[in-house]
């Protein structure tokens, strides 16, 4: 199971002290969704957990989510792209290129049966946010938990792909794996879709490593036995 | 408590001239940052930290608070705190006596933090303290201590069983949730120490 951090800059804590405190906790790996942050990635292979090398994309419209999810691809393991207005959910889910669409209803976005479906035939994970439910309280939490339970049935009817996040933006908002379950279960979650939103993380980026090494040319073509190095 | 209130004092004025340097194991220190992390005062707000000691969580959180309050029971310690405060010119910390279910402040706490100091305390007694910490109606109370997350365990290195009675989590999480907080975090720090972040509703 992983968790997405906002690492230093854009968060408080470095990669280096989520990956660290994220290990204590149990979890097999960080997400590091960076915007401004730049890990040493070399540096961190020596974590006490997998440290993925993503980016969280936010933009104002389509036209210029477009030209960066475009230009940052080739170069990071997973890609993000930040929702929240219908334009914008309704771009990452139409482009398989986004892995995971994050927050999509934090702005005031809607979710709905098109773009549930969208998600499923695309491959673009919907994020479930659960920062708001750890962190924020009266009405904005209330308001929070009606709109996970709204994008819930829309992920279930539709079989769409999703992960679980608290979004920590400090290690200090880190909750290990059985903390995320007891809650997700207490706003309506079965445990077990909470393990697997939150092992879906890793599932991501190994197919992505898996893509873009040297030994992947083609879905169903592998570099094999009966070729040699020259 | 396993002795008497001045026989801890006094114990504790003893050990106070070298605390500072005795006391550095990865897990107090890991605890400590973490008190100190999760308390995040802002500039006009009191902090009041109760089993000061030798005033290490209190000065730490002396620079980001308008002001900070420690308190103790033993002179020797208080004594030390305050030689710290003058040798690094914090003015905004004020020591004294006061006790868990007596803490002598008469200002408004927006904070009070505690670390490793509560698990001198019988569990009943630790009950009591938390009320009147929550009478104090802080709008967070950070509790770090020696605390027992899978069941009672002797074999813990970190304390002394003629002296300290630490809880488990799970009695520390009562008693907290029945004097009307909500446990917003807790950190596993180690399987015998741990960090409780308790906010008001």
């Amino acid at each position: 199971m992983y968790e997405a951090v906002h690492a230093h800059p854009d968060g408080e804590s470095t990669a280096a002290r989520f990956a660290r405190d994220a290990a204590r906790m149990g979890f097999e790996g960080v997400v590091v969704r960076a915007r401004g942050a730049d890990p040493d990635y070399e540096a961190l292979a020596a974590a006490p957990v997998d440290v993925v090398d993503a980016v969280e994309v936010v933009a104002s419209g389509p036209e210029q989510a477009s030209g960066t999810v475009g230009s940052v691809r080739p170069d990071h393991t997973l890609v993000c792209l930040r929702g929240g207005t219908d334009a914008l959910n309704r771009f990452a889910v139409e482009h398989e290129r986004v892995d995971v669409l994050t927050r999509p209803m934090a702005g005031g976005g809607g979710f709905n049966h098109v773009l549930a479906r969208s998600a499923a035939d695309n491959g673009v994970r919907v994020e479930f946010d659960f920062g708001p439910v750890l962190r924020s309280t009266g009405g904005p939490r209330v308001k929070a938990l009606g709109r996970l339970r709204t994008l819930r049935e829309l992920v279930a009817h539709y079989d769409a792909p999703y992960v679980v996040s608290a979004n920590p933006t400090s290690h200090l908002h880190l909750r290990g794996p059985r903390e995320l379950v007891a809650v997700g279960e207490e706003a309506g979650f079965a445990a077990e879709w909470v393990r697997a939103g939150l092992r879906e993380w890793g599932v991501v980026a190994e197919r992505n490593r898996e893509r873009q090494s040297e030994s992947f040319i083609g879905p169903g073509v592998e570099r094999g036995r009966y070729e040699k190095d020259p | 408590m396993k002795k008497t209130l001045e026989e801890h004092a006094e114990r504790f004025s003893n050990l106070a001239a070298e605390y500072d340097d005795e006391q550095s194991s990865p897990e107090y220190r890991a605890c400590a940052d973490l008190v100190v992390a999760h308390a995040d005062p802002g500039p006009d707000e009191t902090v009041l930290d109760l089993g000061t000691g030798t005033g290490a969580i209190a000065l730490a959180l002396a620079a980001d608070a308008g002001r900070v309050l420690g308190r103790d029971i033993s002179d020797g310690m208080l004594d030390e705190a305050r030689r710290k405060a003058d040798d690094r010119n914090r003015s905004n910390v004020a020591f004294g006596e006061g006790r868990f279910r007596d803490p002598n402040v008469d200002e408004p706490v927006d904070l009070v933090v505690s670390n490793f100091a509560m698990h001198h305390l019988s569990d009943a007694e630790k009950r009591e303290a938390i009320e009147a910490i929550a009478d104090l109606n802080p709008r967070r109370f950070v509790l770090g201590d020696v605390t027992f997350f899978d069941g009672k365990d002797v074999e813990s290195g970190v304390y002394d069983p003629e002296v300290d009675d630490p809880a488990t989590v799970g009695v520390l999480a009562d008693a907290l949730t029945d004097a009307g907080f909500v446990l917003t975090a807790v950190e596993r720090v180690s399987d015998g120490v741990g960090v409780l972040v308790a906010d008001r509703p």
